[in-house]
């Protein structure tokens, strides 16, 4: 006889490898049926608030999304920014310029969600009037965004344009490729076909202004070109509005308050490069990639143009006010060092997306080297180490990808990558259950980056390691002035849920239970994961049952059986019922 | 083309990739964590994250395998999450081990073989093992998946899979043993 044959109740009879494969039949057996329709379609629908959702996010994906070694992804902050027409003037439209990557919503006044997406990048927005937009970023580390956005710089608001009402003028934003909607531009109809973004102003429902990065505009059936701008005359439009658009590319500018400018003084500049995708700087500050149509003030710039291969265009370019200065740049071949690198970094991640680590090994070479070529800057050998470190990460590594964020975050604690590196090892210390280093590791992250973009991780971390350290009564103040400080800190529902589990076990049921009442009541618990919404559910029940509160425990036993009627600690509490 | 038809902003085509894939993800995810409300979590995490990512999908590969590759990842980081905070590991593991030790059962193995939940001892016995030992693991010992398969899903080569499934089948094994000497030993007394 087989142990297939044998009934589960002669277990004790099997040999240790007939046990063993016992155990694994049974696993199978028990976990062969998935799920059902019915949570499949519940699941769907959870999804679907998940993503509608201004977290854009539930529990498990934050969390994992916070506690991911090797994940570059990062929940970044909030932009708030508040559109008012300044007092007395004529209220005109506002350009918010991002650059990331990842989930944006648009909120409309009342708070209401108007849409909300998963991008590759948002180029610019623009804003009506008095609109306000509550953006909501998720954004991959430091440089990281920054080469996802120049690859991907197109907005993905799904084929029909967006529109947002806002006061007297409304905003489009056209999406990247397909046809995009039919505007009116004075009498004629407007289509933008292919373009990677488009964005226009309207003010009472006639479109004053269009610009296309790329793609071809359609009037009435007939290809317009690349770009209609107020200078061109097709149809009626209002006068007094040289303002009314604004391109301005850049990282730096995406979480500031917008100016007004006069109009008088600042003028535009279309610049188009062969090739084109060429990187642009205005007065050392990066404004994205050719071809680029972009507001500044009406003065000299100094132009730089670079693009992997070729030799870098500089030159002073003098803007005029109230007009558009087309400048075509041709670039010759021969790049410089800085743009080899550049290069090298592209595919270095490229590589890195595949976990080829020893292909980045090989690309990375010169930038890893002790003595490094003397050119290459520091971010950039940074850089380089960080994405060895990860890829090392990914690959389960994590002692080797422990010395390199190591010696990263010593030699190079004034970048973004050593910043970065300090907050990994004290992720890869806890996840290696070394509990006080990685205290002692986010301390440091915290002493020197005290703003930094981890900052809110690494407070709420420290809690955690204090908990793994069994330092109860620490971990419990730790927990509550991180919730204190950061009320609508990334960490903060888990702060509580942690919290409502120390006090339960060290058996102070009362406030144990208020505690796990605070998880279960509060606005966070539609983002529970549902298997620790359970364990709320659970765990305040016991609180009511140490308590001795029959009353409290046999109400909740309803709202639990209610929430989950085919829970797994049911059987358990009709036990335990007093 | 459903892909494409959502990166056109089509999102009945996300509700159609979600139907057809949904609950292979489930099932998988029920192999790793042994119980479905994590399995529902995980499908859900699962898909939230293919939402962000569907720009990124490269159509020159398998949508399935794409898909599944998320699942891991999602389901790696919460492995990873759960064993840092210890604190939340409670569940069916609790139970398991209550129950075990309950005095008033004539026989843990008894009651258990009964009930036909021998599951529960095997998955509090994957508990001690790595988040990418245990999903090696499950998927080839419990869902008979390829070496070869698994490692296209998670990234590693299909040496690496076989080492993580054999050290994780060592380490299973001998918890296996340890728990049933102990169930003998209290049979015995």
């Amino acid at each position: 006889m087989t142990e297939g044959d044998k009934h589960p109740a002669d277990l004790s009879g099997l040999s240790d490898d007939e046990f063993y494969r016992a155990m694994v039949r049974d696993s199978r057996a028990g976990t062969a049926e998935g799920l059902d329709s019915d949570s499949l379609q519940h699941t769907l629908a959870r999804t679907r608030q998940a993503i509608a959702s201004p977290s854009a996010s539930s529990w498990p994906t934050w969390l994992w999304r916070g506690a991911s070694g090797a994940g570059l992804l990062l929940a970044a902050g909030v932009v708030l920014l508040l559109m008012r027409p300044p007092n007395g003037d004529t209220p005109r439209p506002q350009v918010a310029v991002l650059r990331a990557s990842g989930t944006v919503q648009f909120l409309g006044e009342e708070g209401e969600i108007l849409a909300a997406d998963t991008t590759q990048a948002i180029e610019s927005i623009v804003l009506g009037t008095g609109a306000k937009v509550d953006v909501r970023l998720d954004y991959l580390s430091g440089a990281s965004a920054q080469l996802a956005l120049r690859d991907r710089s197109r907005l993905d608001v799904g084929s029909s344009a967006l529109v947002l009402q806002s006061g007297r003028g409304y905003l489009s934003v056209i999406s990247a490729g397909g046809i995009g909607p039919v505007m009116r531009l004075g009498e004629v109809n407007v289509v933008v076909v292919g373009a990677r973004f488009g964005v226009s102003v309207s003010d009472g429902g006639t479109l004053q202004s269009l610009v296309v990065a790329e793609g071809r505009v359609e009037i009435d059936g007939g290809s317009l070109g690349r770009s209609i701008d107020e200078g061109d005359s097709f149809g009626p439009r209002p006068a007094a509005h040289a303002d009314t658009v604004e391109l301005v590319r850049g990282l730096r500018h995406w979480s500031t308050d917008l100016p007004h400018r006069s109009s008088a003084a600042s003028g535009f500049l279309q610049l188009t490069s062969s090739p084109s995708g060429a990187r642009v700087w205005v007065d050392g500050e990066g404004f994205g990639s050719t071809p680029l149509f972009a507001r500044l003030p009406a003065t000299a710039h100094m132009v730089v143009v670079q693009h992997s291969g070729f030799r870098p265009y500089r030159k002073e370019i003098i803007i005029p006010s109230a007009i558009v200065r087309d400048v075509s740049v041709a670039l010759s071949p021969a790049g410089t060092l800085q743009v080899e690198t550049s290069d090298r970094l592209r595919r270095a991640r490229e590589a890195l997306r595949k976990q080829a680590c020893d292909r980045l090994n090989d690309v990375l070479g010169p930038l890893l080297r002790k003595k490094p070529d003397p050119s290459s800057v520091a971010t950039e050998r940074a850089l380089s180490r960080l994405l060895v470190a990860e890829c090392q990460l990914r690959r389960g590594q994590s002692n080797n990808a422990l010395a390199a964020f190591r010696d990263l975050a010593e030699n190079f604690p004034d970048t973004r990558a050593g910043e970065q590196a300090t907050f990994e090892m004290g992720k890869i210390l806890a996840d290696n259950g070394r509990a006080a280093s990685s205290r002692r590791a986010m301390r440091t992250y915290l002493r020197r980056y005290p703003q930094g973009i981890f900052a809110d991780s690494a407070g709420y971390r420290i809690c955690e390691a204090l908990i793994a350290e069994s330092a109860v009564k620490k971990a419990a103040r730790c927990l509550r002035r991180y919730r204190e400080e950061r009320p609508q800190g990334l960490w903060s529902d888990p702060a509580l849920f942690a919290l409502a589990q120390l006090e339960f076990d060290r058996q102070a049921f009362r406030r144990s239970a208020e505690l796990w009442q605070a998880v279960l009541g509060s606005e966070s618990s539609g983002r529970l994961q549902r298997s620790n919404l359970e364990v709320a559910h659970y765990r305040l029940i016991q609180s009511y049952r140490h308590l001795g509160d029959r009353d409290g425990f046999i109400e909740q036993l309803a709202r639990y059986r209610r929430a989950f009627p085919r829970g797994k600690y049911l059987k358990q509490l009709a036990k335990d019922q007093p | 083309m459903l892909v494409a038809h959502f990166l056109d902003g089509d999102q009945r085509a996300f509700d159609d990739l979600y139907r057809r894939h949904a609950a292979a993800v489930g099932r998988r995810m029920q192999r790793v964590f042994g119980n479905r409300t994590d399995a529902e979590d995980m499908v859900q995490a699962t898909f939230l994250q293919v939402h962000r990512s569907l720009a990124r999908y490269d159509d020159r590969y398998e949508f399935g395998a794409w898909l599944h590759g998320i699942a891991f990842r999602v389901a790696g980081h919460e492995l990873r999450a759960r064993r840092r905070r210890f604190w939340q590991k409670i569940g069916f593991m609790e139970d398991a081990s209550t129950q075990a030790h309950d005095p008033s059962a004539e026989s843990a193995v008894h009651a258990r073989a009964q009930q036909g939940q021998l599951m529960n001892i095997m998955y509090q016995a994957l508990a001690g093992l790595s988040p990418d030992q245990r999903i090696a693991y499950t998927m080839h010992e419990i869902d008979d998946m390829g070496l070869t398969e698994i490692g296209e899903a998670t990234g590693a080569s299909p040496q690496a899979v076989y080492a993580r499934v054999n050290s994780a089948r060592k380490k299973v094994r001998k918890r296996l043993d340890a728990w049933r000497r102990e169930q003998e030993r209290r049979m015995g007394r």
